[in-house]
Protein backbone atom coordinates (compact mmCIF):
# COMPACT_ATOMS: atom_id res chain seq x y z
CA UNK A 1 0.00 0.00 0.00
CA UNK A 2 1.39 3.33 -1.10
CA UNK A 3 0.86 5.46 1.98
CA UNK A 4 2.79 3.00 4.13
CA UNK A 5 5.96 4.17 2.39
CA UNK A 6 5.57 7.51 4.16
CA UNK A 7 4.81 5.76 7.45
CA UNK A 8 7.94 3.63 7.11
CA UNK A 9 10.09 6.69 6.48
CA UNK A 10 8.64 8.44 9.52
CA UNK A 11 9.03 5.34 11.72
CA UNK A 12 12.67 4.97 10.69
CA UNK A 13 13.29 8.56 11.70
CA UNK A 14 11.64 8.08 15.09
CA UNK A 15 13.65 4.91 15.64
CA UNK A 16 16.81 6.83 14.88
CA UNK A 17 16.11 9.38 17.58
CA UNK A 18 13.95 11.96 15.79
CA UNK A 19 11.28 12.31 18.46
CA UNK A 20 9.51 15.16 16.63
CA UNK A 21 8.76 12.87 13.68
CA UNK A 22 6.42 10.92 15.96
CA UNK A 23 4.12 13.99 15.93
CA UNK A 24 3.30 13.21 12.30
CA UNK A 25 2.06 9.73 13.18
CA UNK A 26 -0.03 11.11 16.04
CA UNK A 27 -1.56 13.83 13.84
CA UNK A 28 -2.28 11.31 11.13
CA UNK A 29 -3.89 8.60 13.25
CA UNK A 30 -5.33 10.42 16.29
CA UNK A 31 -8.91 10.64 14.96
CA UNK A 32 -9.01 7.01 13.88
CA UNK A 33 -7.58 5.85 17.23
CA UNK A 34 -9.97 7.98 19.33
CA UNK A 35 -12.88 6.82 17.18
CA UNK A 36 -11.84 3.17 17.61
CA UNK A 37 -11.43 3.47 21.37
CA UNK A 38 -14.80 5.25 21.67
CA UNK A 39 -16.45 2.01 20.57
CA UNK A 40 -15.12 0.33 23.74
CA UNK A 41 -14.95 3.24 26.17
CA UNK A 42 -18.20 5.19 26.08
CA UNK A 43 -17.09 8.11 28.24
CA UNK A 44 -15.42 10.54 25.85
CA UNK A 45 -12.94 11.92 28.38
CA UNK A 46 -11.84 8.37 29.28
CA UNK A 47 -11.56 7.47 25.60
CA UNK A 48 -9.28 10.45 25.14
CA UNK A 49 -7.05 9.35 28.02
CA UNK A 50 -6.91 5.78 26.70
CA UNK A 51 -5.95 7.06 23.24
CA UNK A 52 -3.11 9.09 24.79
CA UNK A 53 -1.97 5.98 26.63
CA UNK A 54 -2.10 4.06 23.34
CA UNK A 55 0.21 6.54 21.61
CA UNK A 56 2.64 6.46 24.54
CA UNK A 57 2.69 2.66 24.54
CA UNK A 58 3.20 2.65 20.77
CA UNK A 59 6.10 5.08 21.08
CA UNK A 60 7.80 2.92 23.71
CA UNK A 61 7.24 -0.24 21.67
CA UNK A 62 8.27 1.28 18.33
CA UNK A 63 11.77 -0.33 18.38
CA UNK A 64 9.95 -3.70 18.31
CA UNK A 65 7.87 -2.74 15.28
CA UNK A 66 9.41 -4.62 12.35
CA UNK A 67 7.15 -3.32 9.62
CA UNK A 68 5.74 -6.77 8.82
CA UNK A 69 2.25 -5.29 9.02
CA UNK A 70 1.01 -1.77 8.33
CA UNK A 71 1.69 0.68 11.15
CA UNK A 72 -2.02 1.27 11.70
CA UNK A 73 -2.69 -2.49 12.05
CA UNK A 74 -0.07 -2.60 14.79
CA UNK A 75 -1.39 0.57 16.43
CA UNK A 76 -4.95 -0.80 16.21
CA UNK A 77 -3.96 -3.86 18.29
CA UNK A 78 -2.32 -1.66 20.94
CA UNK A 79 -5.41 0.59 21.05
CA UNK A 80 -7.84 -2.34 21.44
CA UNK A 81 -5.72 -3.97 24.18
CA UNK A 82 -5.35 -0.67 26.05
CA UNK A 83 -9.10 -0.05 25.85
CA UNK A 84 -9.85 -3.59 27.13
CA UNK A 85 -7.38 -3.18 30.00
CA UNK A 86 -9.03 0.11 30.88
CA UNK A 87 -12.44 -1.55 31.00
CA UNK A 88 -11.11 -4.34 33.23
CA UNK A 89 -9.58 -1.84 35.65
CA UNK A 90 -12.78 0.23 35.66
CA UNK A 91 -14.99 -2.80 36.39
CA UNK A 92 -12.72 -3.71 39.33
CA UNK A 93 -12.99 -0.18 40.66
CA UNK A 94 -16.79 -0.23 40.42
CA UNK A 95 -17.17 -3.59 42.19
CA UNK A 96 -14.92 -2.40 44.99
CA UNK A 97 -17.41 -0.73 47.29
CA UNK A 98 -15.18 1.25 49.61
CA UNK A 99 -12.55 3.62 48.25
CA UNK A 100 -9.90 4.91 50.54
CA UNK A 101 -8.56 8.46 50.36
CA UNK A 102 -5.39 7.47 48.46
CA UNK A 103 -7.40 5.76 45.72
CA UNK A 104 -9.65 8.77 45.25
CA UNK A 105 -6.58 11.00 45.00
CA UNK A 106 -5.07 8.67 42.38
CA UNK A 107 -8.25 8.68 40.30
CA UNK A 108 -8.43 12.45 40.49
CA UNK A 109 -4.77 12.73 39.52
CA UNK A 110 -5.41 10.64 36.40
CA UNK A 111 -8.15 13.02 35.33
CA UNK A 112 -5.73 15.83 34.49
CA UNK A 113 -6.19 15.33 30.75
CA UNK A 114 -9.94 15.26 31.05
CA UNK A 115 -9.93 18.59 32.86
CA UNK A 116 -8.16 20.24 29.94
CA UNK A 117 -11.03 19.41 27.62
CA UNK A 118 -12.58 22.84 27.65
CA UNK A 119 -15.31 23.76 25.11
CA UNK A 120 -13.04 26.14 23.19
CA UNK A 121 -10.63 23.26 22.47
CA UNK A 122 -13.44 21.14 21.12
CA UNK A 123 -14.94 20.89 17.68
CA UNK A 124 -17.96 18.73 17.13
CA UNK A 125 -17.88 16.11 14.41
CA UNK A 126 -21.19 17.23 12.87
CA UNK A 127 -19.97 20.80 12.45
CA UNK A 128 -16.80 19.71 10.67
CA UNK A 129 -18.56 17.13 8.55
CA UNK A 130 -21.13 19.65 7.36
CA UNK A 131 -18.44 22.14 6.39
CA UNK A 132 -16.41 19.55 4.48
CA UNK A 133 -19.39 18.11 2.62
CA UNK A 134 -20.79 21.53 1.71
CA UNK A 135 -17.40 22.59 0.34
CA UNK A 136 -17.08 19.41 -1.71
CA UNK A 137 -20.57 19.95 -3.14
CA UNK A 138 -19.48 23.34 -4.46
CA UNK A 139 -16.20 22.13 -5.96
CA UNK A 140 -15.80 21.92 -9.74
CA UNK A 141 -16.66 18.41 -10.98
CA UNK A 142 -13.07 17.43 -11.87
CA UNK A 143 -11.74 18.39 -8.42
CA UNK A 144 -14.67 16.68 -6.68
CA UNK A 145 -14.16 13.42 -8.62
CA UNK A 146 -10.41 13.45 -8.03
CA UNK A 147 -10.67 13.92 -4.23
CA UNK A 148 -13.49 11.37 -3.90
CA UNK A 149 -11.65 8.73 -5.93
CA UNK A 150 -8.57 9.25 -3.79
CA UNK A 151 -10.08 9.54 -0.29
CA UNK A 152 -13.11 7.26 -0.54
CA UNK A 153 -12.15 4.74 -3.23
CA UNK A 154 -8.46 4.74 -2.23
CA UNK A 155 -7.22 4.78 -5.84
CA UNK A 156 -3.63 5.69 -6.66
CA UNK A 157 -2.83 8.76 -8.79
CA UNK A 158 -2.13 6.49 -11.74
CA UNK A 159 -5.47 4.72 -11.39
CA UNK A 160 -7.30 8.04 -11.08
CA UNK A 161 -5.47 9.28 -14.17
CA UNK A 162 -6.75 6.25 -16.09
CA UNK A 163 -10.31 6.74 -14.83
CA UNK A 164 -10.33 10.48 -15.52
CA UNK A 165 -8.31 10.17 -18.74
CA UNK A 166 -5.76 12.80 -17.80
CA UNK A 167 -2.04 12.88 -16.90
CA UNK A 168 -0.87 11.91 -13.38
CA UNK A 169 0.43 15.46 -12.82
CA UNK A 170 -3.07 16.82 -13.43
CA UNK A 171 -4.51 14.36 -10.89
CA UNK A 172 -1.96 15.48 -8.34
CA UNK A 173 -2.83 19.12 -8.96
CA UNK A 174 -6.61 18.51 -8.81
CA UNK A 175 -6.39 16.61 -5.52
CA UNK A 176 -4.24 19.34 -4.05
CA UNK A 177 -6.60 22.11 -5.20
CA UNK A 178 -9.58 20.28 -3.73
CA UNK A 179 -7.78 19.84 -0.41
CA UNK A 180 -6.68 23.45 -0.37
CA UNK A 181 -10.25 24.67 -0.91
CA UNK A 182 -11.64 22.47 1.88
CA UNK A 183 -8.73 23.39 4.14
CA UNK A 184 -9.52 27.11 3.82
CA UNK A 185 -13.03 26.39 5.12
CA UNK A 186 -12.09 24.16 8.05
CA UNK A 187 -9.04 26.09 9.22
CA UNK A 188 -11.07 28.76 11.11
CA UNK A 189 -13.01 26.01 12.90
CA UNK A 190 -9.84 24.47 14.26
CA UNK A 191 -8.28 27.71 15.48
CA UNK A 192 -8.25 28.15 19.24
CA UNK B 1 6.63 28.58 -2.30
CA UNK B 2 4.10 27.70 0.41
CA UNK B 3 1.69 26.50 -2.27
CA UNK B 4 4.42 24.31 -3.76
CA UNK B 5 5.22 22.89 -0.33
CA UNK B 6 1.57 22.09 0.28
CA UNK B 7 1.25 20.41 -3.10
CA UNK B 8 4.26 18.23 -2.27
CA UNK B 9 2.71 17.59 1.11
CA UNK B 10 -0.56 16.54 -0.53
CA UNK B 11 1.33 14.06 -2.71
CA UNK B 12 3.29 12.81 0.31
CA UNK B 13 0.05 12.15 2.20
CA UNK B 14 -1.09 9.99 -0.69
CA UNK B 15 2.25 8.15 -0.74
CA UNK B 16 2.94 9.34 -4.29
CA UNK B 17 6.34 10.37 -5.59
CA UNK B 18 6.86 14.06 -5.13
CA UNK B 19 9.56 16.19 -6.72
CA UNK B 20 10.78 17.64 -3.45
CA UNK B 21 12.69 14.89 -1.68
CA UNK B 22 13.18 17.04 1.43
CA UNK B 23 9.49 17.61 2.04
CA UNK B 24 9.43 15.16 4.97
CA UNK B 25 12.36 16.93 6.63
CA UNK B 26 10.64 20.31 6.18
CA UNK B 27 7.40 18.86 7.54
CA UNK B 28 9.02 17.63 10.75
CA UNK B 29 10.43 21.03 11.65
CA UNK B 30 7.74 23.36 10.25
CA UNK B 31 4.73 23.78 12.56
CA UNK B 32 2.56 25.33 9.83
CA UNK B 33 3.18 22.39 7.55
CA UNK B 34 2.38 20.05 10.44
CA UNK B 35 -0.98 21.77 10.92
CA UNK B 36 -1.68 21.42 7.22
CA UNK B 37 -0.69 17.74 7.41
CA UNK B 38 -3.18 17.31 10.27
CA UNK B 39 -6.02 19.08 8.45
CA UNK B 40 -5.47 17.18 5.19
CA UNK B 41 -5.69 13.92 7.12
CA UNK B 42 -8.74 15.26 8.95
CA UNK B 43 -10.47 15.82 5.59
CA UNK B 44 -9.76 12.19 4.63
CA UNK B 45 -10.99 10.87 7.99
CA UNK B 46 -14.12 13.00 7.67
CA UNK B 47 -14.92 11.63 4.20
CA UNK B 48 -14.31 8.03 5.30
CA UNK B 49 -16.41 8.45 8.46
CA UNK B 50 -13.49 7.94 10.85
CA UNK B 51 -14.13 10.96 13.04
CA UNK B 52 -14.93 10.69 16.75
CA UNK B 53 -17.80 12.75 18.18
CA UNK B 54 -15.46 15.50 19.39
CA UNK B 55 -12.24 16.74 17.84
CA UNK B 56 -9.58 18.19 20.11
CA UNK B 57 -7.28 20.95 18.94
CA UNK B 58 -4.74 20.48 21.71
CA UNK B 59 -4.44 16.73 21.47
CA UNK B 60 -0.81 16.66 20.31
CA UNK B 61 0.22 19.34 22.78
CA UNK B 62 -1.23 17.33 25.67
CA UNK B 63 0.33 14.12 24.43
CA UNK B 64 3.73 15.75 24.05
CA UNK B 65 3.60 16.76 27.71
CA UNK B 66 3.28 13.10 28.58
CA UNK B 67 5.85 12.01 26.01
CA UNK B 68 8.31 14.60 27.23
CA UNK B 69 9.60 12.29 29.96
CA UNK B 70 10.04 9.35 27.61
CA UNK B 71 13.60 8.73 26.46
CA UNK B 72 14.50 9.27 22.82
CA UNK B 73 14.50 6.03 20.85
CA UNK B 74 17.80 4.92 19.45
CA UNK B 75 17.72 1.64 17.57
CA UNK B 76 20.90 -0.43 17.88
CA UNK B 77 23.10 -0.50 14.78
CA UNK B 78 22.87 -3.70 12.82
CA UNK B 79 25.82 -6.09 12.90
CA UNK B 80 27.64 -5.29 9.66
CA UNK B 81 28.87 -8.88 9.12
CA UNK B 82 25.34 -10.23 9.15
CA UNK B 83 23.58 -7.30 7.52
CA UNK B 84 25.94 -7.13 4.55
CA UNK B 85 26.37 -10.81 3.97
CA UNK B 86 23.54 -12.74 5.57
CA UNK B 87 24.80 -15.91 3.85
CA UNK B 88 28.10 -15.77 5.74
CA UNK B 89 26.33 -15.89 9.05
CA UNK B 90 24.12 -18.71 7.85
CA UNK B 91 27.12 -20.70 6.53
CA UNK B 92 28.99 -20.33 9.84
CA UNK B 93 25.96 -21.47 11.81
CA UNK B 94 25.44 -24.44 9.49
CA UNK B 95 29.13 -25.49 9.76
CA UNK B 96 29.09 -25.31 13.54
CA UNK B 97 25.89 -27.36 13.65
CA UNK B 98 27.34 -30.03 11.30
CA UNK B 99 30.54 -30.32 13.36
CA UNK B 100 28.51 -30.61 16.54
CA UNK B 101 26.36 -33.40 15.07
CA UNK B 102 29.40 -35.34 13.76
CA UNK B 103 31.15 -34.98 17.10
CA UNK B 104 28.12 -36.26 19.02
CA UNK B 105 27.74 -39.22 16.64
CA UNK B 106 31.44 -40.09 17.01
CA UNK B 107 31.20 -39.94 20.81
CA UNK B 108 28.09 -42.13 20.76
CA UNK B 109 29.91 -44.78 18.66
CA UNK B 110 32.85 -44.89 21.06
CA UNK B 111 30.74 -45.01 24.21
CA UNK B 112 28.40 -47.72 22.86
CA UNK B 113 31.44 -49.84 21.91
CA UNK B 114 32.93 -49.43 25.42
CA UNK B 115 29.63 -50.25 27.06
CA UNK B 116 29.21 -53.41 24.97
CA UNK B 117 32.70 -54.63 25.93
CA UNK B 118 32.20 -53.97 29.63
CA UNK B 119 28.77 -55.57 29.60
CA UNK B 120 30.15 -58.74 28.04
CA UNK B 121 32.82 -58.88 30.68
CA UNK B 122 30.45 -58.22 33.59
CA UNK B 123 27.98 -60.81 32.35
CA UNK B 124 30.73 -63.45 32.36
CA UNK B 125 31.57 -62.63 35.95
CA UNK B 126 27.99 -62.45 37.22
CA UNK B 127 26.83 -65.61 35.40
CA UNK B 128 29.66 -67.59 36.81
CA UNK B 129 29.08 -66.20 40.29
CA UNK B 130 25.52 -67.48 40.28
CA UNK B 131 26.90 -70.95 39.85
CA UNK B 132 29.35 -70.79 42.72
CA UNK B 133 30.52 -74.39 42.53
CA UNK B 134 31.48 -74.28 38.87
CA UNK B 135 33.25 -70.93 39.14
CA UNK B 136 36.19 -70.75 36.73
CA UNK B 137 39.74 -70.37 37.95
CA UNK B 138 40.31 -67.12 36.05
CA UNK B 139 36.93 -65.61 35.22
CA UNK B 140 38.21 -62.36 33.74
CA UNK B 141 39.39 -62.79 30.22
CA UNK B 142 42.88 -61.41 29.79
CA UNK B 143 41.99 -60.40 26.24
CA UNK B 144 39.37 -57.98 27.54
CA UNK B 145 41.81 -56.27 29.83
CA UNK B 146 44.95 -56.24 27.75
CA UNK B 147 46.07 -52.95 29.17
CA UNK B 148 46.13 -54.20 32.69
CA UNK B 149 49.49 -54.65 34.27
CA UNK B 150 50.67 -57.92 35.69
CA UNK B 151 50.04 -56.56 39.13
CA UNK B 152 46.46 -55.72 38.28
CA UNK B 153 45.88 -59.20 36.93
CA UNK B 154 47.24 -60.71 40.05
CA UNK B 155 45.08 -58.50 42.22
CA UNK B 156 42.01 -59.33 40.21
CA UNK B 157 42.72 -63.01 40.48
CA UNK B 158 43.02 -62.70 44.21
CA UNK B 159 39.83 -60.73 44.29
CA UNK B 160 38.05 -63.40 42.30
CA UNK B 161 39.30 -66.05 44.60
CA UNK B 162 37.94 -64.06 47.46
CA UNK B 163 34.57 -63.86 45.71
CA UNK B 164 34.60 -67.59 45.11
CA UNK B 165 35.26 -68.20 48.76
CA UNK B 166 32.61 -65.77 49.71
CA UNK B 167 30.14 -67.36 47.35
CA UNK B 168 30.78 -70.79 48.77
CA UNK B 169 30.56 -69.68 52.35
CA UNK B 170 27.42 -67.70 51.57
CA UNK B 171 25.79 -70.92 50.31
CA UNK B 172 26.95 -72.81 53.33
CA UNK B 173 25.59 -70.36 55.91
CA UNK B 174 22.65 -69.19 53.74
CA UNK B 175 23.74 -65.54 53.97
CA UNK B 176 22.11 -63.16 51.46
CA UNK B 177 23.31 -59.79 52.65
CA UNK B 178 26.11 -59.29 50.12
CA UNK B 179 25.11 -59.21 46.50
CA UNK B 180 27.00 -61.57 44.16
CA UNK B 181 28.37 -58.75 42.01
CA UNK B 182 29.61 -56.57 44.89
CA UNK B 183 33.31 -55.82 44.89
CA UNK B 184 33.92 -54.12 48.22
CA UNK B 185 37.40 -55.41 48.74
CA UNK B 186 40.66 -53.94 49.99
CA UNK B 187 43.68 -55.72 48.71
CA UNK B 188 47.00 -55.83 50.41
CA UNK B 189 49.61 -56.80 47.75
CA UNK B 190 52.11 -57.84 50.40
CA UNK B 191 49.75 -60.55 51.69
Amino acid sequence: MADNITDKEIIERVKNGDKKAYDLLVLKYQQRVINLISRFVKNHADALDVSQETFIKAYKALPNFRGESAFYTWLYRIAVNTAKNHLTVQSRKITKSDYDVTEIEQIEGNMSLTEQTTPENLLFKDELQETVLNTIENLPEDLKSAIMLREIEGLSYEEIATVMECPVGTVRSRIFRARETIDKKIKPLLKN
Amino acid sequence: MKKDNNEHLSALIDGENCDDKNVLEKLIIDDNMKSTWQRYHLIGDCLRGNLPEKIHNNYLKDLNKLLHNEPTLLSPKKNKLFSREPLIGFAIAASVATLAILNIQHRNDISSQTITESVVMDEKIIDSQFDAFSFPEAPISTAAVQEDTEYDLLSKQRLNNYLINHSRSRHNIKMNTVLPYARIVTINPEE
